[in-house]
């Protein structure tokens, strides 16, 4: 073995590989997206600050940049751009077996870790330490100006900290900036600690930042989950929620519990899955060895992988009728339309017990008036705009994000159809198609869920019509008397948006010839769309429907209410995507050239 | 008699991020013989390969195959098979299920040509295992079955013989004599010169984005 031909001697020491790892962590390029990112971030918040009364002090103008630059939210994924992918990498490569041979594998990981922690606590907390140091000497107004005592910027729930805000700014800057600080470094330990569980870059951006931000979203707006499971509570964001927020001195001691939960699944990965044998997958590991690693596809029964190939389409019908269906042979699989039903399932369940958490009167047996029905469900589940970041638009987006670049045997098949346009023609197909059938299959499933939990059916509006607010839709759409019209305004609107943002991913992959890349950027841009929507208030109406997520949703709160000419705003928002994304797919299509693809799995 | 061109690259340049592979490349392929491109790791035989196949697009210069240029509405080369550097196979299907998608499309082939294809290259058309679970010879083998699978006149090859065993390499090449024999053109990369030494008619090697007669 290779192992046994590297004397002890001539291993590399600790100190050296942790020296070589941290300065790999912290001159990486990621380290400076992540940084500018941060920087992007802030400066939207600044933005924001602007709006406030002009007496603000620089803690008031870092405090407001801060959290109404939504940092909170993108905090997991600025922490995890710099390193936490390039364990994944690193295997792959196999320079992870190259270091294994001339070092200690527990000295090699645990300098990764720490590398990995450090370049993510550090990119996460630079860009506010950086505001800081700008404010402080840029800004000289005195602190608690009076005129600022009733703006929801300034704390007031957060027990002793809001004294320290008054009396100790600086104090209180370096006491958020430590939270960030800490979480930054668990978040990218989490990011690298989930790619022992799968080996794949992805995994290390994605795992964060979804969990992150479902925690936010499960504890912070549908309370299912206690308060201090929030990371806006961890990173203490002023409290104007609608969560419960740390009152007392007493509560401090909840928010050790996320970081302490974060902390121990990233020690359980490592324990779990972070064996040398189950690292060093190829010439490294023992003979006889049993890898445990997961592996999807023998996970999943044979049925479920493929739909079947239909035999009699050989020699009949067209060429370009053929690659069609080759086309949907090879990205649609039955146990990825099973995982979506189920998700869809699960969304509608919570949203359903959001709504009768929210609004307990409407439910009661004695009311009045028609009681909640499915198209109430339907509406709402469709019109949350966190619901349609995290869950609706992202399952479809992940779902048709690898149509470019071209697969091995996806070249094979273009060369058999010999054309390029015609190849460019059955994806947009496909994706219109998708994009028509999933937003059938979400009226569907959201329907019979609806109706599984005890909705009625019904073709009159509910009693949540007078508060229209609570389904999502313009005043106008309920005031009709069926709900055929807001059915096919929503869902023209979302067919539209998920077919534009599917193209948006195929351009960018068929540019940069490189997978997920453009599923990622299309779902950070969804998910930035948010704090942009509703830091778009009062920008001029042009700048309000920019934010994807206008786009996607009829939801005014906490977005600019939406008038009776504006209904449509999102559909022309939408065209003129598609003007501009059609002809960029096409040119992009007919001079790309087909490189070297790994099989398809 | 004489023997006609049945390919010809004229001028071929290829540039990827200001790094120039292939430089005013010229080349041409007679029609029946089995010409062999060696070189070393990324000078550039894949992608010329790839090139020829219309798979990548060239910055400058022309290929015609069977008379036909590519450009244009010909966008790849006609009565051609293609098998680059990996199998190009979907692994969650079955041999025969991966040679049916990519049938249905050229819609020029029956199933009995299928299955023949597949015992051709020694493999077992009934096999319901997923071709994940194959060896890379075996891969390599169904690669070449969908390169054969419409019948064409010429064959491109990279690396075919890269994961054979030796008993597969001897198969590989009685294989590639047999079709010579049937009047196939044959053009193939590789890193063994014994390989083309012993198998092939002419024999050209890729250095600095240049072909010459090795």
């Amino acid at each position: 073995m290779v192992k046994q031909t590297i004397s002890e001697k001539h291993r590399k020491r600790p100190t050296k590989v942790l020296h070589e790892e941290l300065k790999r962590a912290l001159a990486s390029r990621g380290m400076k997206i992540a940084l500018l990112l941060g920087a992007v971030l802030l400066v939207i918040g600044l933005n924001y600050a602007r709006s406030y009364p002009p007496e603000k002090s620089f803690v008031d103008v870092w405090y407001i940049a801060y959290n109404q630059s939504f940092y909170y939210l993108m905090l997991p994924l600025i922490a995890c751009i710099p390193f936490a992918d390039t364990l994944a990498s690193d295997r792959k490569q196999g320079y992870f077996e190259r270091l294994a041979v001339r070092a200690h594998y527990k000295s090699i990981l645990g300098a990764k870790f720490f590398a990995n922690a450090i370049a993510g606590a550090l990119a996460s907390v630079l860009p506010l330490l950086l505001l800081y140091s700008i404010l402080t000497l840029t800004n000289h107004n005195p602190l608690n100006h009076p005129a600022l005592n009733s703006i929801e910027g300034r704390p007031y729930e957060m027990a002793e900290l809001v004294q320290l805000y008054k009396t100790l700014p600086d104090v209180f800057i370096l006491i958020v900036s430590g939270t960030v600080f800490i979480s930054g470094a668990l978040f990218a330990s989490l990011g690298m600690a989930s790619t022992l569980l799968i080996n794949h870059r992805f995994v290390a951006f994605s795992v964060p930042f979804l969990l992150s931000n479902l925690l936010q979203y499960f504890s912070n707006r549908t309370k299912l989950l206690p308060w201090y499971l929030s990371p806006s509570e961890l990173l203490l964001k002023p409290n104007f929620s609608p969560s419960h927020a740390f009152e007392t001195t007493n509560e401090i001691p909840y928010l050790f519990i996320l970081p302490g939960a974060l902390w121990l699944i990233c020690i359980a990965l490592i324990l779990l899955c972070g064996k040398r044998q189950q690292i060093l997958e190829n010439n490294l590991a023992p003979s006889g060895v049993k890898r445990s690693r997961i592996e999807l596809g023998k996970l999943i029964p044979v049925q479920l992988q493929n739909f079947p190939i239909k035999e009699s389409r050989l020699q009949h019908g067209s060429k370009f009728g053929n690659y069609f269906r080759t086309q949907l042979n090879m990205q649609m699989r039955p146990i990825q339309i099973i995982i979506i039903v189920l998700c869809v399932m699960v969304l509608s369940a919570v949203m359903l017990g959001w709504m009768k958490l929210q609004l307990p009167q409407v439910f009661a047996p004695e009311i009045g008036s028609a009681p909640p029905n499915t198209w109430d469900l339907y509406f709402r589940t469709i019109g949350d705009p966190w619901a349609m970041a995290l869950v609706t638009a992202n399952l479809f987006l992940f779902l048709v994000s690898n149509l470019q670049p071209q697969t091995a045997f996806g070249q094979l098949s273009i060369k058999r159809l010999s054309s390029r346009t015609s190849s460019w023609l059955a994806h947009i197909g496909f994706l219109l198609l998708s994009a028509i059938a999933y937003s059938l299959l979400l009226f569907i499933v959201i329907h019979l869920t609806g109706r599984l939990l005890g909705l009625p059916f019904s073709t009159q509006w509910s009693v949540m019509r007078d508060g229209f607010e609570h389904i999502n839709l313009v005043a106008y759409l309920t005031e009709t008397p069926n709900h055929a019209l807001a059915f096919a305004t929503v869902f023209g609107m979302s067919t539209l948006g998920f077919f534009c943002l599917s193209l948006l991913i195929l351009l960018i992959n068929t540019l940069i010839q490189r997978g997920l890349i453009g599923y990622i950027i299309v779902e950070i841009l969804l998910i930035s769309s948010l704090p942009l929507a509703s830091l778009s208030l009062n920008a001029p109406k042009f700048f309000q429907y920019l934010p994807i997520i206008r786009n996607l949703v009829m939801r005014f709160y906490p977005f600019v209410f939406r008038n009776l000419d504006q209904t449509f705003t999102s559909v022309y928002a939408w065209l003129i995507w598609l003007a501009v994304l059609l002809p960029g797919t096409w040119f992009a299509y007919r001079k790309q050239d087909y490189l070297s693809q790994p099989e398809t799995d | 008699m004489t023997m006609q061109n049945i390919l010809e690259a004229i001028n071929i340049s290829k540039s990827f991020r200001q790094k120039e592979v292939l430089k005013n490349l010229s080349f041409s392929l007679q029609e029946n013989t089995i010409v062999a491109i060696c070189g070393t790791n990324g000078s550039g035989k894949s992608v010329f390969m790839r090139v020829l196949a219309g798979l990548v697009l060239p910055d400058s210069g022309k290929v015609t195959v069977f008379g036909t240029t590519l450009g244009g509405k010909n966008e790849f080369p006609p009565f051609t098979g293609i098998h680059f550097d990996n199998s190009g196979l979907l692994l969650t299907e079955t041999a025969r299920n991966n040679l049916l998608l990519l049938a249905m499309v050229s819609n020029i082939v029956s199933k009995e040509r299928i299955d023949e294809v597949i015992r051709l290259v020694g493999l077992d058309p009934s096999d319901k295992r997923p071709v994940r679970t194959y060896s890379t010879g075996m891969r390599q083998r169904l690669g070449i079955a969908q390169a054969l699978m419409e019948d064409p006149k010429l064959l491109m090859l990279d690396e075919p013989t890269t994961g054979l065993d030796f008993a597969g390499q001897d198969w590989f090449h009685d294989l590639i004599h047999e079709l010579q024999g049937q009047g196939k053109t044959i053009l193939i990369t590789s890193h063994s010169k014994e390989e083309i030494a012993n198998f092939c008619d002419q024999a050209y090697e890729m250095a600095g984005g240049q072909l010459r007669k090795f």
